[in-house]
């Protein structure tokens, strides 16, 4: 016999719980693995890309098979039954676009100055001229593909997860996992789309700095309250 | 207030962001910061369930399956989850009583299953709740409720019992199927000379009689209809041991259904009394009877007070001595310990001793544990046994088996 299906489990006394016909396989999870893998992979290709032209390479040798190690631990991260996507290769990704990133950072140059101060004026030197040229390089678009990737792979596998936890429960779930990545594909790419014109759109708004400041410090406060909760 | 997976997750990245840009002095690390946050901000337009339709069919009877099939309308924008409500001791057979569905304006719904009442009673199965919520799966669900007019009415299967016992007049047999009643519209036949009683009809005095004894003396016949029998239920809190399906309270309650169907169907008169909740039912006969007998059981559950059986002796002794039924107690004897309220009641009737049966309850699967606890349970329900067996008839019950196999068997080996 089966359960009687329950979304929230509330409704349950699990002392009566009864084991389910219906077999578990995790087939969504399977599913949204091996698409989590794809996006990776073009994450990983695309922050390769940006990193090949940033700075850091001209500071040295880069071997060949660096992209190969790169693409390679979304695979190994899938073999322990993960997400093939997580927060921790998001971030590996994001510091490969590091280079570029210092070359438009003011704390960058900071640091160059400090180093020259203290005597050390050849290197300062030396990594100024090198990170300066690329001061110009548009680095946004690698990096908002790279979070929009990011952002589809793990609404992918929780919405996956999600219809696991259901059909657990005894729910018929049929096409829903389906449609709801088709929709979070489309919306986040339409996002993607008008991004960048948000953005200019703000560049042109000549705001106040003190009150970008405020509104940032009071995002993060916000943001920070709701995630302790 | 819990923050879900995916809007936590959206949070994390764009505070991820922010802090690197922030420490990076980085603009457009700052700027994509925004990017998890717009799919935060995303509309979700909350889903509304109306009922078209709804049907019931089966399910008259414990273990008799029954299918559903609901029709629903949806109107919103975002994940619908539906579910019918239904007690937790009922049994999926086919198909499942919740499903959830994307909705993207309007969608036409089918709950369509099946399902096993596994427990007598009256059930609402009115209730259809639902939660909607944004298909990205952040921002607040939203809860409703849907009512249909559902209702189930489950009652225990009877069992068959056999015809058990044929010795007529004094009641040796403590199911005598030709016994006649104590009290009701005397018939033709004669039993006996007796004193006069005032109400005693002047038609019945027995005027030679009369004249040799000079006392009025009236002549007896036997009524018509039936001996009368007494089901005592034992509905004491500990009845419940064993599974929400499948326990004591459950298999006594099924004897007695059984029983009262097989006696009022031949023309008993069957009276009831719940030891616990002290409710009595009438000794009466025909269907009616059955039938309301077989409702006040539908709606028996343990009694949170505890009524010894000397108690419901005691509550019920006026009709036992005016109708001196067979009386028969449905309990656990190592807990109610009925021997002294046994005694008492088959002595209600001072010329001779009423017919008393007891149905003592057991469980197989107390057996298979070897505790001491356990064994003593064992070792004080043979002892009440046996001291039992003296005087009444005793059947024991184990509840795993069918009740009409133990009464053959007992039949038989008499």
């Amino acid at each position: 016999m089966n359960q009687i299906a329950d979304y929230s489990g509330k409704h349950l006394n699990f002392l009566h719980y009864q084991i389910t016909m219906m077999q578990i396989t995790k087939k969504y999870l399977i599913y949204a693995a091996f698409i989590n893998l794809i996006i990776a992979e073009i994450a990983a290709l695309q922050a390769y890309q940006t990193f090949l032209a940033s700075p850091i390479v001209a500071l040295g040798y880069i071997p060949d098979f660096t992209f190969i190690v790169i693409a390679a631990i979304p695979i190994l991260l899938m073999l322990k039954r993960g997400n093939p996507f997580g927060f921790t290769f998001f971030s590996v990704l994001i510091s490969l676009n590091m280079g570029i990133l210092l070359a438009k950072s003011e704390i960058f140059y900071a640091i160059l100055d400090s180093m020259y101060y203290f005597g050390f004026k050849s290197l300062a030197e030396y990594l100024n001229s090198i990170f300066t040229p690329y001061a110009s390089q548009n680095v946004l678009q690698p990096l908002l593909g790279i979070t929009w990737l990011f952002v589809l792979s793990q609404l992918v596998w929780i919405t996956a997860e999600k219809a696991e936890e259901l059909e657990k429960r005894g729910l018929k779930v049929s096409k829903l996992v389906v449609l709801q990545w088709a929709y979070v594909f489309l919306v986040s790419y339409l996002v993607y789309l008008v991004y960048p014109a948000i953005l200019e759109f703000k560049i042109d708004y000549s705001s106040p700095p003190l009150l970008t400041g405020i509104a940032g410090v009071l995002a993060i406060t916000a943001a920070t309250y709701l995630l302790s909760r | 207030m819990k923050v879900r997976k995916s809007t936590a997750i959206l949070l994390e990245t764009s505070i991820f962001l922010l802090v690197a840009g922030i420490v990076f002095t980085s603009y457009e690390l700052v700027a994509l910061s925004a990017f998890p946050l717009i799919l935060l901000v995303l509309p979700h337009i909350p889903v509304k369930v109306e009922v078209i339709n709804s049907i019931i069919e089966g399910g008259r009877y414990v273990g008799e399956p029954f299918s559903v099939r609901i029709v629903l309308k949806a109107r919103g924008f975002g994940i619908l989850k539906v579910q019918h409500i239904l007690p937790e001791h009922f049994e999926l057979a086919e198909g499942s009583n919740a499903i959830a569905d994307f909705v993207i304006g309007g969608k036409t719904i089918h709950l369509d299953y099946r399902a096993i009442p596994t427990k007598r009673g009256f059930y609402r199965l009115d209730r259809i709740i639902f939660e909607s919520e944004n298909p990205l799966l952040t921002g607040r669900r939203h809860q409703g409720e849907a009512k249909t007019e559902i209702e189930l009415e489950v009652r225990h299967k009877i069992q068959k019992i056999l015809k058990v016992g044929v010795v007529r007049g004094i009641a040796k047999s403590p199911m005598p199927d030709i016994d006649i009643s104590k009290i009701g519209v005397p018939g033709t036949d004669f039993r006996e000379i007796r004193d006069y009683v005032p109400g005693d009809p002047v038609k019945f005095i027995n005027w030679k009689a009369t004249a040799r004894k000079d006392s009025l003396m009236v002549n007896q016949y036997e009524v018509e209809g039936k001996k009368a029998v007494w089901i005592f239920l034992d509905a004491n809190n500990y009845m419940v041991h064993g599974t929400t399906i499948k326990n004591f309270l459950e298999a006594a309650i099924e004897a007695a259904n059984s029983l009262a169907y097989y006696y009022t169907s031949r023309g008993y008169k069957v009276g009831l009394y719940v030891v616990g909740h002290g409710h009595i039912i009438y000794p009466d006969v025909g269907k009616r009877q059955f039938r309301r007998i077989s409702e006040t059981l539908m709606r028996v559950d343990v009694s949170d007070k505890p009524e010894s059986l000397d108690q419901a002796i005691e509550a019920c002794k006026g009709f036992l001595i005016n109708y001196k039924p067979l009386m028969i107690f449905i309990t656990r004897v190592e807990y109610s310990k009925p021997v002294h309220a046994v005694l008492r009641a088959s002595r209600m009737s001072k010329r001779r001793r009423l017919p008393v049966e007891v149905i003592a309850l057991k469980m197989r699967s107390d057996e298979e544990y070897d505790e001491f606890a356990t064994l003593v349970m064992n070792a004080l329900r043979n002892s009440i046994l046996s001291r039992l067996r003296v005087r009444v008839k005793v059947i024991e019950w184990d509840i795993d088996h069918p009740l009409s196999k133990v009464l053959l068997k007992e039949i038989s080996s008499k």
